[in-house]
Formats: structure tokens, C-alpha cells, sequence
């Protein structure tokens, strides 16, 4: 009985203690707290975490801006006792959320796909290359010193990357492209990054567009929110992929006050029959496209998808090709940093009425200007969406 | 046994084997009828062949989801089961080996390399859909003019044929892997689909190219049977017996490569038929390539119409890909036949 | 009247030559026995003669040489019984015998046809087995539809690769018998390959010796077959006796070693 006691309360204690490394009222007493930890864990020498005697003496001088702590979207936590200095980025949407908390500059290495991606991100893709995103070049990353590396949750496999990695070179997995944790994980790497001010600037730009559509939208009762049907584009060639929740652009459509007519059926995607979209007879549909964007080349392609669909056997049927609601969208604009502009367009596209005062235009501009290195003159000439009007 | 009954025997044989493929092809027709009232769209049986009967040009709601989806789906799984089928039928026959099909020779592994090529590297999966196809069917041909290549520089024997047709999958499936491994992540994803198979994309024009083919290759493999199933005593008994060998297995890979490379380029690489339902139809009807060829095309042909029609409704609105649903019907059945068979039916 | 004419046979897989320049003739309607040991070119030699193999030197068949001729036109002519062991895809022996009328029937089998595989059926007395599987059978069993399926091909010339060999010694009798009654009553030119030297010696009308791709000698058996010449092809002493019944018996002794 007295063991099972003794179990319970260190069970109980050790709870109480990681719940409170979640909630700090101010970096101070998460610095307390983080140092005190560090040089018991040290006095003890328990566990891989330990810090060095070197690391804590530099935090010590650091205090009590530091030791600072994340935890990724895995749920891993993670403390850092100095300042992060060199970040490798695996994949483009990393890249994206370095650039909107300001703290680019610390990037040191970057995948083959944010290389590709010369006109967001013109500083940034000059960097040397790591390797895939999915298939990471360990040699390459460990030749850049980083301290901190982030990759996406499920790519690459831990085996092809954590696994050949020391300790001293953390591996962060974050999405920074589902709007469900989206803002948190932004709030977090700004944290970590020291870079709030930047951080909060965005945040609350992206807060006012969020809120806004959900208030102007608030009112409109279940039944009379128009159903959209989303797919992901692939075209004539191999029938439908319809996408149903827990994907971006139905999080996206979602939240700009559309019901997908795949709720309840679809999750994630799965394939459909024509026939099926037909006789759910959407109101709007959405087509995801993965090309387009910043480039100028493959407005054709984005176009393509359009045209495939409306000319589809019977689809003149469907009330949103009746009607031209049929829109492509491009993860350049829907997804990420820009994702408040999406929505807006989205929204304005579904309830015009209600969104006519705003310009999306001229809010994609200011976002381009605000939160990106993107120059002006390629602001116009890429295909974010279609239509839009630039025929 | 008296010589005249040994003569009924093999009357009365025939006369089953034909009985199984009559019967065997109202099933079919059958199937089919049930298939075409299958679908999202809600459509009543009477509606459904009130609107068939019609004609394409009958105005009705129903019209354009009967005439431009079903019934091009229906057919092109017919008649991708057919091919599938036969394809594989001829080349065991011809190859004298119960593990040939027009995957394990590659073509199939070609086929997918040429598609996921003109995916990765091509301006894009949509607006060049032909060119997926066009590539696809190219490199198909390869494939099996590599195939034969290697084997007329070694000597055309089975053995010879089998492996350089295994060494040619191999080759496709690591260039297939490369072309994964360098592409985008979104061209990968098309590979990916492609390479599942599909009869999504099935439009009149796919069912008119893939209907040419058949009835082009399908008079040529009959017209072959007796020397197939001469062959099947080996090369040398068929020289004897007056067969030009080679000229046969030549005419015989050539006419299977395409009709399969046919099919393919429209589907993906649907799995499976190709391998099973020549094995199932010769447990049934026995190996006399003269009934074992329009049998395979009959049972291949219900395989894959079965296989799509419950792929389509049993998680509906859900399409499974089809490829998993041939190998769900085909596997149990074929133990099934595999076990039940005493002796060595190979 | 000479039936089948071969003329300066050669023929070599890769570099290595099995035949050396072979020239003989057959007489129609009488059996010719090739004799030898294991690589001695046997089976090359018959293979040649089909033109399953193509030989350098020619075969004449009345005269009209095979390398003129289609495979069709050579199936009708000749017929081939192979050894057994290769296994056939899974048929009814009705249906391998029915292979044989190949070269003869359009696409399905006509009443000739019928007519004939009955005939070499009933020949071989195989009726019991006709509908059984063909890979189900014994070596003797499946020895006797091949010979079936040759008879059934109606050829003027049978050429037959060990047809023995899977035999038990009543069915080796039988088995040579019935191929012996063949070229007797259906004026059948038979070359055949054997290993039996005292079968061959009894049903041959003319033995032909091979040794190393070379013919060593060819004539009657009784005159051809002696100890001397079966130590010098062999290299085995035997012990040969004239028996008024069996004709001749010939018995190995013991190897000569060092040859």
C-alpha cells in the first residue's frame, strides 16, 4: 500500500511539474524556472537533457533572457540555454514562417524546395542546399553547425534524420500551414527566436483578418451557408480527389463560412465518381493546384485545371459552374504567412455582400509589402488564383 | 474405353468449355447491367435503361451521367480486363511459364516509367494528359523491344525472355524510383496515382482505342491458338510439329505488349488480372489456348468489372483504387480453385 | 529405294563440334538403329535431320532437300518423338495426341483427324488413359503418347530419341515392336536413337555406329556388331552370342580402363 502511495505522489508531482513548464507569465520566471531545472537535472547528471556546465554558465550570464523553451508540434519540448544562431529549414514552409517573424537571417541551409522558390524568397534560396525535404543530406546539414533544424512532422522519417543527428543539433517538426495550429506554432518559434515584436506585429494582422470574417459571417444560420465541393486538381487524366476535412483548404473554405459537401463522408481525400460531384450540385467549387503561384510560367497549368472542369460531361449542370464559382487556388497564397488574404478572397468569393468593402488586391499587396522580401515587381505577374481577373 | 467414347469425351469436353464461356459472357453481360446502375447518382433501374435505350442523345437529367460516365467506365472495365487477361494468358503460354505477365516482363513497369517521366519532367499532369499516355504506350513498346532484343542475342528461348523481361522490370521500377526521388512532392503524388490504376479517366474515346486493339489483337491470338498450344509441348516438339517458333512467340509478345501498353497508358498500372485470370480459367477449363483465350478475356473481364463496381459503392462517395479490389475478389477465389484441384493443373 | 539421303553432316554448338561430317542413307520402310555412347552425337544427329537444329551438309528426303522446304511441309513429312521428362502444360493426353495432326488440320480438327488420332491410340493401346492428364502419367505411359502423337502426324519418316528409356523391359519389347509393325505395314522410314545395343541388334534392319560425332560404322547388325568394334566404340569387353530365338545377345563384361 505504502509503495502504490509513493507511486501515485511522484506520478502526481512529476504531472504538476511539466504542467507548469507550459505556463509562464513572462520570459523571467520561465528562465527561472528552465535554469533551475537545468543545474538540478546538472547536480544530479540524470538523463540526456542535462546541460553542460558551459551551457548553463552562458545562460547564467544570459538571465534572464534565457534559457528559453519550445515544445514542436509533436509534443516534444525542448530548452535552449543560449540563443539560437544557425536554423536549417527543410522545407518551403518554414522558410516562410523564418521570414514573417523576421528571423531569416539565422537561416543557414535550406532543402532543394525553398531553393527552387528564387522570387518569394530571394535571400533565403541563395543558401546552400541540404538535400529533399523528405530525403535530407545529414553530411551537408552537420557541415553547417546549425543549432536548431526544422522540418515538417512526418518528413523526412526520424531514422533518415534525428537518428544520425548529436544532440547538440535539435530537430523541430512543425506544420506552419494548418490553420489549427498554425498561430500557435508561429507564437512559439517567435519565442524561441527572440523575436516577438515581429512576431505579435503579424499575429495581430492575421488575428483582425480572421476575426473579421468570422464575425461577418457569424449570423448566417447552418442551412443557408453555401456548400462548396474542394479537390485537389489532378485533373482529367485520373477522375476525382475530392478533400474533406483535416486538409488545408477545407479548414480554409471552412472557415470563410462554406460548407464542404464532402463533411461526413471524406476525410482527408479519397477518390470520387463525376457523377457524385454532379449530384451534389455545389454552390462553389475549389480546385488546389500545385503549380502556379510567384511564377510567371505555369499560368497556363492553373487555367488548365479550370477549363478541365467547367468542361467536363454534365457539369454544366452543377450550380457553381453555372454560376462561375468555380476558383483555383495555389498554396503559395492559401497556405501559410499569406493564408489571411486567402481567406478573405475565399469569403468575398462565397458571400459577396458582405466582403464588397474590401480589396483583396490591395490587402495581398500589403501583405507582400509588410511580411515578405518578395520584390515589387513580381507582386502582379504570378497566378495566386483564378480567375483573376488579369486576362 | 471404347475409341468411339474416347471421341464423345472430347466432343462433350468441348461442348463444356464452350457452355462455360456462353455462360461465362451472359454473366458478364449481366454484371454489366448491374454496374451500370450502380453509382452516386441516384438513378432508378427503369430510369437507367429507359435512358440506355434512348440514346446518347435522348434529353434527360440522367443522360449525360448514363452515357459519358457509366457506361465508358463499364466498358473500358470490360474491356481492360480482357486485355489484361489475355495479354497474360499469351505470354505464359508462349513463354511456357506460369509466373509470366505483363508485369513480371516489364512492360507494365515501362509503361508506369514513360507516364511518371512525362508526369515529372513534362510541362504538367493536366493540360499534357496525352502525353502521360503517349509516353506510357512509347515506353511500353520499348520495354518489350528490349525484351526481345536481349533475348534474339542470347537465343529466343523462354528462360532467356523471362529474365531479360525481369531484368527490363527492374530497370523501369529503379528509374521509376529515381524519377520519385528527384521529382517535386506534388508530381509524385500523380506518379502515385498513376501507378495505383484507375478507371476514372474512362471517357468513349479511351473505350473506341482500347475497343480497336482488342478486335485487332484478340482474331490474331485465336488465329495463333493451335500453335500456342503446340508450343506449350516445348520448342523443340512445336518445330516437329511444323511450327515456326519463333515467328509465333514473336507475333505472340509483340501483339500481348501492345494490347497491354494499350490499356495501361489509359488506366495505370491495374495489377493482378493479368497474372490470375489465366490461372483461374485454365483450372476451370483446362489449358487449350483455343477456349483458355476467349475464357481469360471473359473471366478477366468479370474480375475488373467486379472488382470497380464494388470498388465504387462500398464506401461511397469514396472510390477505392480499383487495383486493391482486384486482388480482394481474385486472391480468395483463387486459393479457393488452388486448393480445391487435387492435381497439378500447370 | 533410298528414303532419306544424309550428306556431309556437320554441325557444332558454339565451337565445339558434335557431328563431323555424317554421310549415310536409308532405305524406305526400314528401321535404322543409331547406336553409341552417351555423347556421341545421337541426338544431335536426329535433331539435324528435322531441322530442329540447322546443320551444315544437307538431308534429302526422296531426294528433295528439308532446307527448301517449310516447317509445315517437313511436319507432314517427318515425325519426331522426343524424350520424355519435358514437362507439357497441363493437357489430356487425347489432346497431345492430337498436337500431332497439326501440321495436317485447319483450326479445328476435322473427321481425318479424328479418324488418325484414334488409330495411333488404338495402335498404342492407350484408350484407358486417353482422357486422363498427360503429366499424371508414368515415363512408359507418357513414352507411348508421344509415340502416338508421331503416329498420328502420319509421317512417310519417324525419328525417335531414346523411345526406351523410361521403359520396363516388357514395355521397351512392346514399345519397339509396335514402332518396328509400323514401318513394316505403313512403309515408315524409322531412324532411331537407342541405348539397348540387344534390342537395337534385334528389330534393326541396319545399325549405325557413332562415336565422338563420327560415324564408325554402319551395316547389318550381324555383321556389324562385334566384340572388337564394341571395344574400340565402347570400350567395354563383352561377350556376344547367336541365339537361334533372341538373335544376338550381347553382354558386357567389364571397361576396358586407360581408353
Amino acid at each position: 500500500m505504502r509503495a502504490v502511495y509513493l507511486i501515485l505522489c511522484l506520478l502526481f508531482m512529476s504531472l504538476l511539474t511539466t504542467g507548469q513548464a507550459f505556463a509562464f507569465e513572462d520570459n523571467e520566471s520561465e528562465a527561472r524556472y528552465l535554469l533551475s531545472q537545468g543545474i538540478l537535472s546538472y547536480l544530479q547528471n540524470k538523463g540526456q537533457s542535462t546541460p553542460s556546465l558551459e551551457e548553463l554558465r552562458e545562460a547564467a550570464s544570459l538571465y534572464p533572457e534565457y534559457p528559453r523553451s519550445i515544445t514542436d508540434s509533436t509534443g516534444k519540448k525542448f530548452v535552449f540555454y543560449t540563443p539560437v544562431e544557425r536554423v536549417v529549414i527543410l522545407n518551403t514552409n518554414a522558410a516562410d514562417a523564418m521570414t514573417i517573424i523576421g528571423a531569416d537571417r539565422l537561416i543557414v541551409g535550406v532543402a532543394e524546395s525553398v531553393k527552387e522558390k528564387t522570387l518569394q524568397y530571394p535571400q533565403v534560396s541563395a543558401l546552400p542546399s541540404v538535400g529533399k525535404f523528405s530525403e535530407p543530406n545529414i553530411e551537408a546539414i552537420m557541415a553547417l553547425k546549425p543549432d536548431l533544424i526544422i522540418s515538417y512532422i512526418n518528413w523526412p522519417d526520424p531514422a533518415k534524420l534525428e537518428k544520425h543527428l548529436p544532440s547538440s543539433m535539435p530537430v523541430l517538426r512543425m506544420e506552419f500551414y494548418k490553420a489549427n495550429n498554425y498561430r500557435t506554432e508561429i507564437e512559439s518559434i517567435g519565442h524561441l527566436l527572440n523575436e516577438e515584436e515581429n512576431t505579435g506585429r503579424y499575429l495581430t494582422w492575421y488575428d483582425k483578418y480572421f476575426n473579421l470574417v468570422s464575425e461577418r459571417i457569424a449570423d448566417i444560420p447552418e442551412d443557408k451557408r453555401v456548400r462548396f465541393y474542394a479537390e485537389s486538381g489532378s485533373g482529367k487524366s485520373f477522375g476525382r480527389r475530392a478533400y474533406g476535412e483535416g486538409t488545408g483548404l477545407d479548414d480554409l473554405c471552412t472557415a470563410a463560412g462554406g460548407v464542404n459537401v464532402a463533411r461526413g463522408y471524406i476525410k482527408d481525400y479519397a477518390d470520387v465518381e463525376n457523377e457524385w460531384v454532379i449530384r451534389q450540385n455545389p454552390e462553389a467549387i475549389f480546385i488546389w493546384s500545385s503549380k502556379g503561384g510567384y511564377t510567371t510560367d505555369e499560368r497556363s497549368e492553373v487555367i488548365a485545371l479550370h477549363d478541365n472542369l467547367i468542361s467536363m460531361p454534365g457539369f454544366n449542370t452543377i450550380s457553381a459552374v453555372k454560376n462561375k464559382k468555380v476558383y483555383v487556388l495555389t498554396p503559395e497564397f492559401a497556405f501559410g504567412s499569406s493564408s489571411p488574404v486567402a481567406l478573405i478572397q475565399i469569403a468575398s468569393w462565397l458571400y459577396p455582400d458582405r466582403f464588397s468593402d474590401i480589396n483583396t488586391t490591395a490587402l495581398h499587396h500589403e501583405y507582400l509589402a509588410n511580411f515578405t522580401h518578395t520584390s515589387k515587381e513580381i507582386w502582379d505577374s504570378g497566378t495566386f488564383y483564378y480567375p483573376d481577373g488579369k486576362d | 474405353m471404347k475409341t468411339k467414347s474416347i471421341r464423345e469425351g472430347y466432343i462433350r469436353r468441348t461442348a463444356q468449355r464452350l457452355t462455360f464461356i456462353i455462360v461465362l459472357f451472359c454473366l458478364l453481360f449481366l454484371l454489366a447491367g448491374i454496374a451500370v446502375t450502380l453509382g452516386s447518382y441516384n438513378i432508378g433501374l427503369h430510369d437507367v435503361y429507359k435512358t440506355i435505350i434512348a440514346g446518347p442523345a435522348y434529353d434527360s437529367e440522367f443522360t449525360t451521367i448514363i452515357w459519358n460516365y457509366r457506361l465508358p467506365r463499364v466498358l473500358m472495365a470490360i474491356l481492360a480486363g480482357a486485355a489484361l487477361g489475355l495479354a497474360g494468358a499469351v505470354m505464359q503460354g508462349i513463354l511456357r511459364n506460369p509466373l509470366a505477365s505483363p508485369f513480371t516482363l516489364g512492360i507494365a513497369s515501362a509503361a508506369s516509367f514513360g507516364a511518371s517521366l512525362a508526369i515529372v519532367l513534362g510541362a504538367g499532369f493536366v493540360s499534357s494528359g496525352s502525353l502521360v499516355v503517349g509516353n506510357a504506350f512509347l515506353f511500353a513498346m520499348i520495354a518489350s523491344a528490349a525484351v526481345y532484343g536481349l533475348a534474339r542475342y542470347k537465343g529466343i528461348s523462354p528462360e532467356t525472355m523471362i529474365m531479360a523481361g525481369i531484368a527490363i522490370m527492374y530497370l523501369f521500377s529503379a528509374l521509376t524510383s529515381f524519377l520519385q526521388y528527384v521529382g517535386a512532392s506534388e508530381d509524385v503524388h500523380a506518379v502515385v496515382f498513376w501507378m495505383l490504376g484507375s478507371l476514372g479517366s474512362s471517357t468513349w474515346h479511351t473505350v473506341t482505342v482500347a475497343t480497336v486493339v482488342f478486335f485487332v489483337t484478340f482474331p490474331l491470338f485465336m488465329y495463333l491458338a493451335k500453335s500456342f498450344n503446340t508450343l506449350s509441348a516445348g520448342d523443340e516438339t512445336a518445330k516437329s510439329l511444323g511450327v515456326h517458333v519463333e515467328g509465333v512467340r514473336i507475333t505472340g509478345m509483340a501483339g500481348a505488349s501492345l494490347i497491354t501498353a494499350t490499356v495501361i497508358c489509359y488506366t495505370g498500372t491495374i495489377g493482378f488480372i493479368g497474372l490470375v485470370a489465366p490461372h483461374i480459367t485454365r483450372m476451370i477449363i483446362g489449358s487449350d489456348h483455343r477456349f483458355l483465350l476467349p475464357g481469360t478475356a471473359v473471366v478477366g473481364s468479370m474480375l475488373l468489372l467486379g472488382a470497380d463496381s464494388i470498388a465504387r459503392t462500398i464506401m461511397a462517395p469514396q472510390v477505392l483504387p480499383v487495383g486493391i479490389m482486384t486482388s480482394f475478389l481474385g486472391v480468395p477465389f483463387f486459393i479457393y480453385l488452388f486448393l480445391r484441384r487435387r492435381n497439378d493443373y500447370w | 529405294m533410298v528414303k532419306v539421303n544424309v550428306d556431309s553432316l556437320r554441325f557444332a554448338y558454339r565451337k565445339y563440334p558434335v557431328l563431323k561430317d555424317v554421310t549415310f542413307q536409308s532405305a524406305n520402310g526400314t528401321v535404322l538403329c543409331l547406336v553409341g555412347p552417351n555423347g556421341s552425337g545421337k541426338t544431335t544427329l536426329i535433331r539435324c535431320i528435322d531441322r530442329i537444329l540447322e546443320p551444315e551438309g544437307s538431308v534429302f528426303i526422296d531426294g528433295k532437300n528439308i532446307r527448301d522446304m517449310h516447317r509445315k511441309e517437313i511436319a507432314k513429312i517427318i515425325g519426331y518423338v522426343p524424350q520424355t521428362g519435358s514437362k507439357i502444360i497441363s493437357t489430356t493426353v487425347f489432346d497431345v495426341v492430337m498436337m500431332g495432326r497439326n501440321p495436317h488440320m485447319g483450326w479445328q480438327a476435322g473427321e481425318e483427324d479424328f479418324v488418325m488420332v484414334e488409330e495411333a491410340i488404338q495402335l498404342l493401346e492407350i484408350q484407358e488413359i486417353a482422357e486422363r492428364q498427360y503429366n499424371e502419367l508414368s515415363g512408359g505411359q507418357q513414352q507411348k503418347v508421344l509415340i502416338a502423337r508421331a503416329v498420328a502426324q502420319n509421317p512417310q519418316v519417324l525419328l525417335l530419341d531414346e523411345p526406351t528409356n523410361n521403359l520396363d523391359i516388357r514395355h521397351q519389347l512392346e514399345a519397339v515392336s509396335i514402332i518396328h509393325k509400323l514401318s513394316r505395314e505403313k512403309e515408315i522410314t524409322v531412324i532411331m536413337a537407342i541405348h539397348d545395343l540387344n534390342i537395337a541388334a534385334r528389330y534393326a534392319d541396319k545399325l549405325m555406329m557413332l562415336k565422338d560425332g563420327n560415324l564408325v560404322a554402319i551395316g547389318n547388325p550381324a555383321d556389324l556388331v562385334t566384340k572388337e568394334r564394341i571395344r574400340e566404340v565402347y570400350g567395354v569387353e563383352t561377350k556376344i552370342i547367336q541365339d537361334p530365338e533372341a538373335g544376338l545377345i550381347i553382354t558386357p563384361l567389364r571397361p576396358i580402363t586407360g581408353v
